[in-house]
């Protein structure tokens, strides 16, 4: 049969020129495009600020840890159903006496996949398995210039020497490596510093001092530690004179935050789409799926979910929409003068901050102002 | 010439588009993403096949002038190459 060769596919050519365009196409047709694999809650670290660490034991109250063999066969069903981007999380997902296991079968089914660790629990094994199937990119958390600033946010010196012994170990093998720092109270006037250690391995480098309350059971000193909004503010504008300074177009100040301004752009990109109250791509083109097996829009919500090892990773996604059509933002919200783009008018932020949809935060509106007074 | 083993062509939101596997990751040069006649060629290069039985195929199944098919393959083996899939 002859076929019209002017049917060019349009979206291959927009794939090269605007990866986010093609996560809106994705979204378009309801593919879910980039997913999470929350492979455990568990970690090694105790960071003072973590949203999602869990004991074991507690883990135990709330459900249990999907198997090697249930993540494998979940990927399969997430590729079928058109899943590219896969980030591996947790928790720290090395810390799993399986994770080789899962990492190797997955790396087989031809996703793009992310990995996000502490580094600290790196060794031999892990280095030949990333020699062997490099993720095409490793997200590394560096909390401190010191032992002694590990000790204050993660409850362990030592684990700055093993973060350290990671990171050397990450940047040989062939990967985008990319080191994130989560600023609290105890190591904000340490950034130089930080930024200094991570340099020596990538030029990128991510701050993040938009902080929620823990969520899904998990609890943290959050509230304690984390900066004010005059604070976070001052923080991202000291690391963006730093970039400015260096007038280099291959390094720049690099935001990774919940509080990101999702709203702008919604509809440029064309992910305008039902269900309205998310204005990003969760639950449109993207997914997270924790630890125990629920289906959720991002990981910084704690429901409502699906459940795609019970009813299959298809129906789960196509559920997953449908469950945030009737839930709307506080009414103070939708008549906020800042909520035209001042606001990232996240339901997910304002269920970590106050525990339901329909609650006002003030540390959101905080945020809120303090960024209108800098707009100003 | 012919694709390497180690990678895989996936059809994704109505777009074809060519991921590695496994350790093809190290010399995989960025994604690679194939319009109709590029989807055509790739399943033509699945096993060994040379320029010029090539571009029959592609004037068998497309309206077009050998020019034109000509264009379309010579495009494809370039950003092939530069991709790292082709093995010649």
């Amino acid at each position: 049969m002859k076929t019209n060769t002017s049917r060019k596919n349009q979206l291959a050519k927009e794939w090269n020129s605007n990866e986010i365009t093609f996560a809106a196409r994705a979204a378009q047709r309801h593919v879910p495009l980039g997913g999470t694999f929350e492979l455990t809650a568990r970690c090694n670290l105790n960071c003072k600020m973590c949203y999602v660490r869990l004991e074991p034991s507690k883990m135990r109250g709330i459900g249990r840890e999907r198997t090697a063999k249930e993540w494998i066969s979940l990927a399969r069903e997430a590729a079928d159903a058109g899943t590219l981007n896969l980030l591996i999380t947790g928790g720290e997902p090395l810390l799993r006496e399986d994770f080789a296991e899962i990492y190797t079968a997955i790396c087989q089914m031809g996703f793009i996949i992310t990995l996000n660790t502490n580094a600290t629990l790196m060794n031999a094994k892990y280095l030949e398995l990333f020699n062997k199937y490099p993720p095409t990119a490793v997200n590394i958390t560096l909390y401190g210039a010191s032992a002694e600033t590990y000790k204050k946010v993660c409850g362990s010196a030592a684990t700055f020497y093993k973060t350290i012994e990671g990171l050397e170990m990450l940047s040989s093998i062939p990967t985008e490596l990319e080191v994130r720092t989560t600023f609290i109270k105890d190591n904000v006037v340490e950034l130089d510093e930080i930024r200094r250690i991570a340099n020596k391995y990538t030029k990128r480098y991510a701050i993040n001092a938009f902080l929620n309350k823990a969520i899904r059971g998990a609890s943290s000193e959050v509230e304690n530690v984390r900066l004010s909004p005059m604070e976070i503010f001052e923080l991202y504008r000291y690391n963006a004179e730093y970039y400015n300074s260096l007038n280099n177009s291959d390094e720049i100040a690099l935001e990774k935050n919940m509080d990101t301004d999702n709203y702008i752009g919604v509809k440029e990109y064309g992910f305008d789409l039902p269900p309205k109250i998310l204005t990003c791509l969760a639950a449109k083109s993207m997914y997270w799926i924790s630890w125990d097996g629920k289906m959720l829009p991002c990981g910084s919500f704690s429901g409502p979910y699906t459940l795609p090892f019970e009813e299959g990773f298809k129906n789960a996604w196509d559920r997953l929409p449908g469950l945030f059509e009737d839930i709307g933002l506080p009414e103070k919200c939708k008549i906020c003068e800042y909520a035209n783009g001042k606001c990232s008018n996240c339901p997910a932020i304002l269920q970590s901050e106050t525990g339901s949809f329909d609650n006002v935060s003030e540390y959101i509106c905080g945020i809120a102002m303090e960024r209108a007074r800098r707009k100003k | 010439m012919r694709i390497k083993e180690g990678f895989l062509l996936r059809e994704i939101a109505d777009c074809y588009i060519v991921v590695p596997v496994g350790s093809r990751v190290i010399d995989f040069k960025g994604l690679m993403t194939l319009n109709n006649s590029g989807y055509f060629i790739w399943n033509q290069l699945i096993e060994e096949n040379t320029y010029n039985n090539l571009l029959d195929s592609i004037l068998q199944e497309y309206e077009v002038d050998e020019e034109t098919a000509k264009k379309d393959l010579d495009e494809f083996l370039d950003k092939a190459r530069e991709s790292g899939v082709l093995e010649e």
